[in-house]
């Protein structure tokens, strides 16, 4: 199934941890060059910009390609269905020579799927003018690419097809009754999860580090959203043509209230004991997302105050939990990790500082300036 | 450590290509089990931080007719001064080279103190202006803090706070948010001082770096710089004076390709190659356009595919040799 060279996709994967143990400075430089020499890889780019800018590179290159078969198509006659056929098997040739051509997750290829994916929907859309077919068609494509091409976007994409598809059946066909949507969700994210406990017992889950990452994510997203109440309310207001009388509630709503702040609670116990850091990050920002909610109905104090009380908690359980854990030398531990130490967060910071507290140009008025007070107000409702 | 990085070492000592020793260190330490939480709780101190600032900065807003304006100016000031106190206690001497707190959290006071001090001069300045009628000069005594701190704690946050005020001193919004909502200059006149400010930090990165001073706060220097130049030289090159930024551009390409060889930055080097990118591929148009040719047009529609075919094949190499040069 997989569409490249087991040996060179093997060794790819051994470099790539050889080059942690050797940022981890377990190996030396030297060592790591001769692994090289020795263990011939796939051609892939772990420096984000590069593949980023190879993407563009590659979607100029497919757009423009479309731009030109369409003034051919156009000038003889109007053929939009032949077009994103052949748009389509441009795109899934493009992505099989990469993937022959050793070419494995470096932007090129990225592009060249991203683009299938669209054409076919494209296609399936003018062919059949259904949505469902479309959800239908662009979720096995995806997810052929996915296991095909190890292609971590294409998961995510299958998944919303597929959530796209209960939805849709739902709310046009009434499949099942609009209200079990939820449960019905909620189970899929479930399946999701078991199916992700199998795959990555797998004798070839290692190839599909990435892609089960994102599976996994997409799961835990998908059962906490599924649940929300802010999101279950809204959508039946929106969905279902419900209307919350003053004093009343949507049906089962105390349910819905705890599993809110169960999930994220279940997540970040869940995520410590088994030292899972995609969990961890799910379990903060979805925890986030609950006093979100909360905030969203009741505003049981003034924002500002608010922001300085849970500023006040919040840097208070950090230091507690960082004096606790200080020194630690095995298991959880605030000391860093020699081996993934992690730059995300530590950019992260530095983009939003920047988006915080600076005056302004002065023509803007007094609104601009003043601190964080107006400026970086967003900030604070993440979290 | 995940599993993956074990079956590594033991491939590579089977290989002998590493040690037992180095197999052993890796396997001890794997054994350890480690799951360091260190950045998302220092994420979550950072947070709060801002929290903190934010609800402040809402709360004075709205009180500012209960409390008098001294009280709060005055709190403000003594709140930021007791952040910078606190740092001082604790700050290693300063040294031209790179220095660390003891307490990696001081870190993060350091940047309270310099957003409050942020907030201390825009509220003085709003309420009194002391300092003329313009802000400008307000943002400029932030950044002036914001350089001091920075240089004396060892502080990034506060260099980035200082450079983007310093901006903001010129009336231009360096902000994220105004980078993606295209709305960092006011005007045309804002692109020659984007360059300006361009090239001033290069000068600065340049002086700090044959003097030693502070050198690992160079990247952020160029960094900054290379997006100035290269956003306003873009929005300069759609204008009416494309000719001009065409120029600046291409000599920043030159420039910032040579640089990121001698200081072997892959980023600095792709967005080299990106804005170039951008630039050339505005000329072209551009040309095309003067030409005034229909069926120039249509060729160039045409040959656009192989275009970018060329183009990807020449960014593969030049990533390529770059790696080799480099690695």
């Amino acid at each position: 199934m997989i569409a490249f060279d087991r040996t060179m996709l093997d060794n790819t994967l051994l470099i790539e941890s050889a080059e942690d143990l050797k940022d981890g400075k377990f190996i030396t430089n030297d060592q790591f060059k001769a692994a090289k020499t020795v263990f011939p890889t796939l051609k892939t780019q772990r420096n984000i910009f590069i593949r980023i800018a190879f993407l563009l590179l590659g979607s100029f290159c497919y757009s423009s390609c479309t731009g030109v078969l369409a003034l051919i198509f156009f000038s003889a006659g109007d053929n939009a269905e032949a077009l994103s056929v052949i748009l389509a098997l441009i795109g899934i040739a493009a992505a099989e020579m990469l993937a022959r051509n050793h070419f494995y997750a470096h932007g090129l290829d990225d592009a060249a799927i991203i683009g299938f994916l669209l054409a076919v929907g494209t296609a399936v859309s003018l062919i059949t003018d259904s949505t469902a077919l479309v959800l239908v068609g662009t979720g096995i494509a995806s997810a052929v690419c996915a296991l095909r091409y190890l292609h971590t976007l294409s998961v995510i994409v299958t998944v919303g097809c597929i959530a796209g598809l209960i939805g849709y059946l739902t709310f046009e066909f009434h499949l099942i009754p609009e209200f079990y949507l939820t449960i019905v969700l909620f189970l899929f994210a479930v399946v999701l999860f078991l199916a992700h406990r199998t795959f990555i017992r797998h004798p070839s889950s290692g190839y599909y580090k990435w892609p089960l990452l994102a599976l996994e994510f997409c799961s835990l997203l998908i059962g906490y959203f599924s649940v929300n109440y802010l999101v279950v309310r809204e959508l039946a207001q929106d969905m279902m043509g419900f209307e919350v009388v003053p004093g009343g509630d949507i049906p089962m709503a105390g349910l819905f209230y705890i599993l809110t702040f169960a999930i994220p609670i279940l997540y970040l116990v869940f995520a410590v004991k088994t030292k899972n850091r995609l969990m961890l990050w799910t379990g903060l920002f979805t925890f986030g997302f609950a006093i979100f909610t909360i905030r969203f109905y009741y505003h049981v104090i003034p924002t500002e105050w608010a922001l300085v009380i849970g500023g006040i908690v919040l840097g208070i359980s950090s230091l507690f939990v960082i004096r606790r854990l200080k020194g630690k030398e095995s298991g959880i531990t605030f000391e860093k990790d020699r081996m993934h130490d992690s730059k995300a967060l530590s950019i992260a910071q530095a983009v939003i500082v920047n988006s915080h507290a600076i005056q302004n140009v002065p023509s803007k008025g007094p609104m601009e300036f003043g601190g964080g007070g107006f400026s970086g107000g967003g900030a604070g409702e993440n979290f | 450590m995940d599993i993956q990085n074990e079956k590594s070492a033991e491939i590579l000592f089977e290989k002998q290509i590493t040690t037992q020793d180095d197999l052993i260190a890796v396997k001890a330490y794997r054994s350890l089990g480690i799951f360091s939480v260190h950045h998302e709780l220092l994420f979550l101190v950072y947070l709060s931080i801002l929290m903190l600032s934010t609800g402040i900065g809402i709360l004075i807003y709205e009180n500012i007719d209960a409390i008098g304006h001294t009280i709060l100016i005055g709190l403000i000031l003594l709140a930021a001064t007791a952040c910078f106190y606190f740092s001082f206690k604790k700050t290693p001497k300063y040294s031209n080279t790179e220095t660390f707190f003891g307490n990696v959290l001081f870190n993060y006071v350091v940047l309270l103190g310099t957003l409050l001090s942020a907030t201390f001069f825009g509220y003085l300045q709003f309420q009194y202006t002391p300092l003329g009628n313009s802000f400008a000069l307000a943002s400029l005594m932030t950044s002036l803090i914001g350089f001091a701190a920075a240089y004396r704690f060892d502080n990034r946050s506060a260099l980035s706070v200082a450079i983007t005020a310093i901006a903001a001193t010129l009336g231009i919004t360096v902000t994220p948010r105004a980078v993606m909502d295209l709305d960092v200059f006011e005007n045309d006149v804002m692109f020659y001082t984007g360059v300006a400010l361009g090239i001033m930090l290069i000068i600065w990165g340049e002086y700090s770096e044959k003097t030693d001073l502070k050198k690992h706060f160079v990247p952020l220097f160029y960094g900054f710089a290379q997006h100035l130049i290269g956003i306003s030289c873009v929005a300069g090159m759609i204008g009416d004076s494309w000719a001009i930024f065409l120029v600046i551009s291409a000599a920043s390409a030159a420039y910032f390709y040579r640089k990121s060889h001698q200081s072997e930055s892959a980023a600095l080097f792709v967005f080299t190659i990106v804005y170039a990118f951008i630039g050339c591929n505005i000329a072209l148009v551009r040309l095309i356009i003067l030409s005034g040719a229909d069926d120039l047009v249509w060729l160039c529609i045409y040959m656009a595919p192989f275009f970018y075919l060329a183009a990807i094949v020449l960014f593969i190499r030049s990533i390529r040799k770059f790696n080799k040069e480099h690695k």
